[in-house]
């Protein structure tokens, strides 16, 4: 059995690769027949998944308007503390915007930390849940939109231009600093529960109303920095009233929300077979 | 009704019984058919028909010509065989008072 047919037949469940490779064997296919027959089979099976909603949902729903929305917090976040340190270690103080003191930008800063860490961890969880096999693609945009989605409207909005700054989007497609890997290890773990099935319905409705309250603590702190612009501009800033601020944040949140639903399925159908 | 390939495969299983598994049912289709089926048609069909309760599949003993891997057997079900026996009448009824099927050579 050579290589590529063995790498090929990994993207297939255990048994059916074990089928698929015996039945090769006993057909004495190898080489490039017995690739492009396991290479139909994988295709046939990652077309078959999009045939189910699910991967569509994990598609659009996580890797596309929550990809999004986490893409603009992570960079936020990541934002507020890399000029935190620079600032710290070129002038020995702490950056404070006006009207907006160090306390609060600390708060808001770990607030931020917080949610990004359990709404990667209910990304990763959503997206194993629902993307079955399409797992692999779905969790590679989300990735590529996490890291990448502000990219996307810098291009679109003309702000990058590709040929000008190639070095640019190689750099952040890659994996490089500590806050990404803490992200990817969060999506990492929500997908290890997701596959062990060991969250309790308790739990996962714990998890909803302490994401809720963290969503609505976080925006209610951006009315901080909406305050402090307003005095910096002298009053020429009105922010956005806090329900119209909190409601999208609300629907980019709601693989958070949807994990409890998931459970109970998950319990119905366990309920079903027994 | 069954496609095309559904009602190959199932009378590929009836006819090796107690033999029919992924491998054997594709030698005996390209035996018969003279067609090469791939692991990926006869996979997802093999699937298919069982999602709709035509055969019942489980894993068999591996064997030394496998490599030690086991095989995937195949049983026809009361089902499939009332749905593969509609196809074929279906299949004579249609065909009939055709020229390949009265052994004319046509126009």
């Amino acid at each position: 059995m050579n290589r590529i047919v063995a790498a090929l037949s990994k993207l297939l469940e255990p048994e059916e690769r074990e089928c698929a490779c015996g039945d090769l064997e006993e057909w004495r296919l190898g080489g490039v027949a017995a690739a492009a027959n396991i290479l139909g089979l994988v295709i046939r099976r990652q077309l078959a998944e999009w045939s189910r909603w699910g991967p569509w949902a994990a598609l659009w729903g996580v890797a596309g308007l929550t990809g999004c929305f986490l893409s603009g917090l992570f960079l936020r976040v990541e934002g507020e503390i890399s000029l935190q340190i620079r600032t710290y270690l070129h002038y020995g103080v702490a950056y404070q915007p006006g009207g907006v003191n160090f306390a609060q930008i600390a708060a808001h800063t770990v607030t931020g930390v917080i949610v990004i860490a359990l709404w990667s961890w209910a990304c990763g969880f959503v997206l194993a849940s629902l993307s079955g096999r399409a797992f692999w693609i779905t969790s590679l945009l989300f990735y590529l939109m996490l890291r990448d989605s502000f990219l996307i409207r810098a291009f679109m909005s003309g702000t990058i231009v590709l040929k000008q700054e190639p070095v640019v989007l190689l750099h952040r497609l890659l994996p490089l600093d500590p806050f990404v890997m803490a992200c990817l290890f969060m999506l990492a773990i929500g997908v290890r529960a997701s596959r062990k099935d060991a969250l309790r319905q308790n739990t996962s409705l714990y998890l909803a109303a302490f994401g809720f309250a963290l969503i609505v603590l976080l925006v209610w702190m951006e009315s901080w920095f909406a305050a402090g612009f307003a005095q910096w501009s002298g009053e020429q800033y009105f922010a956005t009233p806090f329900l119209y601020r909190l409601l999208p944040w609300l629907a980019g949140a709601w693989p958070i929300f949807s994990i409890p639903l998931i459970q109970n399925r998950r319990q119905t159908a366990r309920g079903a077979t027994s | 009704m069954l496609g095309e390939l559904e009602y190959f495969i199932l009378s590929s299983a009836a006819r090796l019984g107690d033999d029919a598994y992924g491998a054997a049912i594709g030698q005996d289709l390209q035996a018969t058919t003279g067609r090469k089926c791939s692991l990926g048609a006869l996979y997802t069909t093999l699937e298919r028909l069982e999602r709709k309760g035509l055969i019942r599949t489980w894993m068999g003993d591996p064997s030394p010509e496998r490599g030690g891997r086991a095989k995937k057997m195949v049983r026809i079900t009361v089902k499939g065989v009332r749905e593969a026996r509609a196809f074929y009448e279906a299949m004579v009824n249609v065909s009939a008072g055709a020229v390949w099927a009265t052994g004319g050579v046509g126009r």
